[in-house]
């Protein structure tokens, strides 16, 4: 993005919408990487009004402390090391030499301390991205280029040290400070800049910083699912000819990026990645090759396995609707272009990636994967993703068997928890409401700053909800926020994840609800989008005549129209617990 | 068509300082822009930087303090019409 464009971007914004408020923490002069972050996040948030609040000039720890005494939407906290130290700047002239190391690594260690301190006790303040020393260090240390001095040795050990120590914090998100090192010095930094007006930064540089800092607080929500094929891409070789014992993905057998593409697929599965075979294949080959101990993606990970002569996008389909997810939210990969056209063909949302064994295209496809799944860190929900589809598959055949939803529900030992969310939240209720589409009373999505706001306001309350039955844990599944007003539940946000779906959990939900607060009608803001079937089709079972954008729902229409949902509830609040059957 | 050095500055005055009124860009001077601080006035040079492919030396900065300041400059110092 040019900076002019970034400023006609800004000055299109609606006037009208409601601001979004930004801080960019930093100790040099803030434009242009100011106008760039601000352009970028209004990308991202195209019906706000990005406000954008900077500090004082060469006072970036002044700045966090304000910021941290008021903090309000979101913060990029952006250091340089002559904000650290000036002397690892050019502007001011404190001396530099070999004498002076010692005091220089004292003096950045005691900010760098107390930054860390300060965010990492700031878990209640919203969201902050943090960029780590782009501008190389000035030469305090005078060593040839070639040598890594003792002041910049010592100057990493401790930034790596800080970063380390906020890296796994859910209210942090570090910026990668290597994507930004992989500009050439001189594109990346404006010696004329720092010294004319205090912004180390070219256009270009200020540019990719404010794109990574904006991503870092809205990340692009990361793909559900893989659908890989077997001979020559889970494994080097043709399993029909090659047997089982044949197919191989060591150095041995010069196929050890098969072996890095299972590592990759296992790590990601670890992560709740969802991993299912396409493959055209003997069924009962397949079942033994996968059962074979040295494979690196574990059998169990795996599900489903369509292992038959029938079209890929056939296979495809069923996996889709197993997985219950769009198309958009997979990548499908394959090292042959003939089934790579037909699945795209059948399934145009859908990603597909031909699997190249040539060792640079097959770490080009890793990284690509990392990049498009990676996430900061794992839920216990991501462990019980998998574990929900098998005991929805086992709770459909159950269906099957007898006949009746309802005797597989009354025997199925459901139990579902609710509680209230509190201050900090837990991180899986706004994932589960910027991620579900189908259960999702409006479609609407909430970042973190405005979800904050809403659970800081009087009145307002939100429960989550987790369930369990003898088909497994689906962990937190749903989460409903609003506010009461006398006998009323005014309900903005409703979301059950597809994976609960089934279960007849939405109606224990509302009767639970209703029971404990002695509700008389609830009023569901709702929005048709276009996915949303699920939760229109329920509650149109549940009032008369067509949707409003408020449906209103009396508690003896939903008494006498509900669904029998079979299970126990334990809706907890405060420190007491109430328990019922519903 | 390439646009003018004329328009293109206009366009570069009006990304930085949108409340002026259109007739007012070609015009506009240290004094008659309210907005026409330190931290605009950088701005505006990086804008024009960026969008005439040319870096404006301190010096140099340090004598412009107009619209016209700027389109002296550069008509003395670009190939561009």
């Amino acid at each position: 993005m040019k900076l002019i464009e970034a400023l006609r971007f800004l000055q299109q914004a609606n006037p009208e919408g409601a601001p979004f408020p930004l801080s960019l923490v930093c100790g040099f002069y803030a434009q242009p990487l100011r106008t760039f972050l601000a352009a970028h996040l209004q990308q991202r948030l195209p019906d706000r009004r990005i406000v954008v609040r900077d500090g004082r000039f060469g006072d970036l720890t002044g700045n966090l402390e304000r910021y941290l005494q008021e903090p309000c939407g979101a913060a990029a906290v952006v250091l340089e090391w002559a904000d650290l130290d000036s002397r690892l700047g050019v502007r001011v002239h404190g001396g530099w030499g070999r004498s002076r190391v010692q005091d220089v690594c004292g003096v950045v260690r005691a900010k760098l301390d107390a930054i860390g301190g300060s965010l990492a006790g700031a878990s209640g303040a919203g969201v902050f991205a943090v960029s780590l020393p782009s501008v190389p260090a000035a030469p305090v240390e005078p060593v040839p280029d070639w040598q890594y001095g003792q002041m910049q040795a010592r100057l990493d050990e401790r930034i790596a040290s800080f970063a380390a120590g906020l890296a796994g914090l859910p209210h942090i998100r570090l910026v990668n400070p290597a994507r930004l090192a992989g500009l050439p010095q001189a594109e990346r930094v404006s010696f004329t800049s720092v010294l004319q007006t205090g912004s180390p930064y070219t256009l270009a540089a200020a540019d990719a910083l404010g794109e990574m800092l904006a991503r870092a607080m809205f990340p692009p929500p990361p793909l559900k699912g893989i659908i890989t094929d077997l001979d020559e891409t889970l494994w080097s070789g043709v399993l029909g000819q090659a047997g089982v014992d044949g197919v191989a993905w060591d150095l041995e057998h010069r196929a050890a990026q098969h072996g890095a593409y299972q590592q990759m697929l296992q790590s990601l599965a670890d992560s709740g990645v969802l991993i299912g075979i396409a493959s055209k294949n003997d069924p009962a080959l397949v079942s033994q090759a996968l059962r074979r101990p040295d494979l690196l993606l574990r059998s169990e990970s795996v599900f489903p396995v369509e292992a038959h002569w029938g079209a890929k996008s056939e296979s495809v389909t069923r996996i889709l609707r197993t997985w219950n997810v769009g198309a958009g939210s997979v990548l499908f990969i394959d090292d042959s272009p003939l089934e790579v056209a037909e699945v795209q063909t059948a399934h145009p949302a859908i990603g597909c990636r031909i699997f190249d064994a040539d060792p640079e295209r097959v770490m080009a496809l890793l990284w690509e994967l990392a990049e498009r799944f990676g996430k900061q860190t794992d839920s216990q929900e991501d462990g019980l993703r998998l574990q929900g589809l098998r005991g929805m598959a086992e709770l459909g055949g159950a269906v099957s068997g007898t006949g009746s939803l309802e005797k597989v529900l009354s025997e199925a030992g459901g139990v579902m928890t609710i509680a209230p969310l509190t201050d900090p939240p837990d991180p899986r209720a706004l994932e589960l409401i910027n991620k579900t589409n189908q259960f999702n009373l409006n479609g609407r999505r909430i970042n973190e700053a405005d979800w904050l706001r809403f659970l800081r306001t009087p009145d307002r309350g939100a429960w989550m909800a987790s369930y369990r039955d003898r088909f497994g844990a689906l962990g937190k599944i749903c989460v409903l926020a609003g506010h009461r007003e006398a006998g009323s539940l005014h309900v903005d946000t409703w979301v059950l994840s597809c994976r609960a779906f089934g279960r007849r959990i939405e109606y224990a939900i509302l009767a639970a609800l209703i029971e404990q607060f002695q509700l008389a009608r609830i009023h569901f803001h709702f929005e048709s989008t276009e996915r949303n079937t699920p939760i229109r089709e329920m509650l149109e079972g549940l009032v008369d005549g067509p949707l409003d954008r408020e449906v209103i729902l009396n508690v003896k229409d939903f008494v006498r129209r509900r669904r029998p949902s079979f299970m126990n509830v334990e809706l907890l609040y405060g420190t007491e617990q109430a328990h019922a059957s519903y | 068509m390439v646009p003018s050095r004329h328009t293109r500055l206009i366009e570069c005055f009006r990304a930085v300082f949108p409340e002026l009124a259109e007739e007012d860009l070609a015009r506009a001077t240290i004094d008659t822009v309210a907005n026409w601080d330190s931290s605009n006035f950088f701005l505006l040079v990086q804008v024009i930087e960026e969008s005439f492919g040319v870096r404006l030396p301190e010096a140099a900065l340090a004598e412009i303090d107009s619209f016209a300041g700027f389109e002296d400059y550069l008509s003395a110092n670009t190939a561009l019409a």
